[in-house]
């Protein structure tokens, strides 16, 4: 589903990539494994989904790497056909530790704050919880960018079951299996996912 | 809301998401190859001698040292009493004692001396 688009483009090196279903072969002179291939499909859609899930570029660059190397550390070895839900378990647990670091720094800055009287007001020195500008606000008008953001403000869970469903293509077991929840829980969070992104996005699809 | 209306939006969606990992831009792709790669790197280590290698090694060598170790502790020599230490040296130097010793020794003289002096008055 996303890989057709995937592989049209070009990796870091400026050459083509390889289909997700190619066998083993000579890549520019050197032996593509399955493993190299495995990762050459996941990496641009585990980007974009540690970006939606953070907000952040170079965060979400970090966590993928470090997905990457967990991955093969612990399950490079398993059968090829457990690798995707595996990889993007690895992935969702780095995301989720992230959002726990990111709330441990929220709640010191707030409390290392708190009794400082000089210090800006906290909320009006805050970011902008959708980090953008006024500018990036006008430029959400076209509707790649709006169902971006409407895939940005939903809680994380959701957002992990969404990806995992519709885009990456597991199935529920897979989908709870890289989660870590039960197949009833994957159902609900795809079901308000759903929900928030056709509220959020009424005027953009129909 | 009817299935397919909610089938079109899931579809335009996965559009914009593939839109945007098919346009990463090229410093991204670069740095999303350098991790692929340090991680593929990482798996050939693995497969070679790696430090898993030694690991299994290091925690080979330390058991059969503990096993050692405990077997001689069983099964060693057995061991008498200890050598006399400092506190014990220094009691038997004490004066009493030496005098003790030497009263024991007058008498084991007199002792043999005894017999003799018996067999000399005896034959005066």
């Amino acid at each position: 589903m996303a890989t057709a688009a995937v592989w049209q483009g070009l990796d870091g090196l400026g050459t083509a990539i390889p289909p997700r279903t190619a066998p083993t072969r000579e890549f520019e002179g050197t032996r593509v494994t399955p493993l190299d291939e495995f990762l050459r499909d996941v990496e641009r859609r585990a980007l974009v989904t540690a970006e939606l899930a953070t907000r952040d570029r170079e965060e979400a660059l970090d966590l993928v790497q470090d997905a990457m190397l967990a991955f093969v550390d612990r399950y490079a070895s398993h059968d090829a056909a457990e690798w995707a839900p595996l990889f993007h378990r690895v992935l969702q647990n780095r995301i989720r530790d992230w959002h726990r670091r990111q709330q441990v720094r929220r709640r010191w800055r707030v409390w290392f704050n708190r009794d400082d009287e000089d210090e800006a007001d906290p909320i009006e020195s805050a970011p902008d919880p959708q980090g953008r500008t006024p500018e990036q606000e006008v430029a959400l008008a076209n509707a790649g960018d709006a169902m971006m953001a409407a895939l940005e403000a939903l809680p994380p869970r959701q957002q992990q079951a969404f990806l995992l469903r519709t885009w990456e293509g597991l199935d529920v077991a897979e989908t709870a299996r890289a989660m870590g929840c039960s197949e009833g829980s994957v159902k609900t969070h795809l079901w308000r996912a759903l929900q928030h992104l056709r509220e959020k996005l009424e005027g953009h699809w129909q | 809301m009817t299935d397919t209306a909610s089938d079109l939006l899931q579809q335009r969606i996965v559009a914009a998401l593939d839109d945007r990992a098919a346009n990463l831009d090229a410093a991204t792709l670069t740095r999303l190859a350098a991790a692929r790669n340090r991680a593929i790197a990482r798996r050939r280590g693995t497969l070679g001698f790696g430090t898993r290698g030694w690991q299994a090694i290091g925690g080979l060598a330390l058991a059969a040292s503990v096993v050692f170790g405990v077997s001689v502790w069983l099964h060693g020599p057995a061991r008498g009493p200890l050598p006399p230490g400092p506190a014990e040296l220094e009691m038997l130097a004490e004066d009493e004692e030496l005098e003790l010793l030497e009263k024991l020794e007058f008498f084991r003289w007199l002792e043999t001396e005894e017999p003799q002096v018996a067999e000399q008055g005896g034959g005066a």
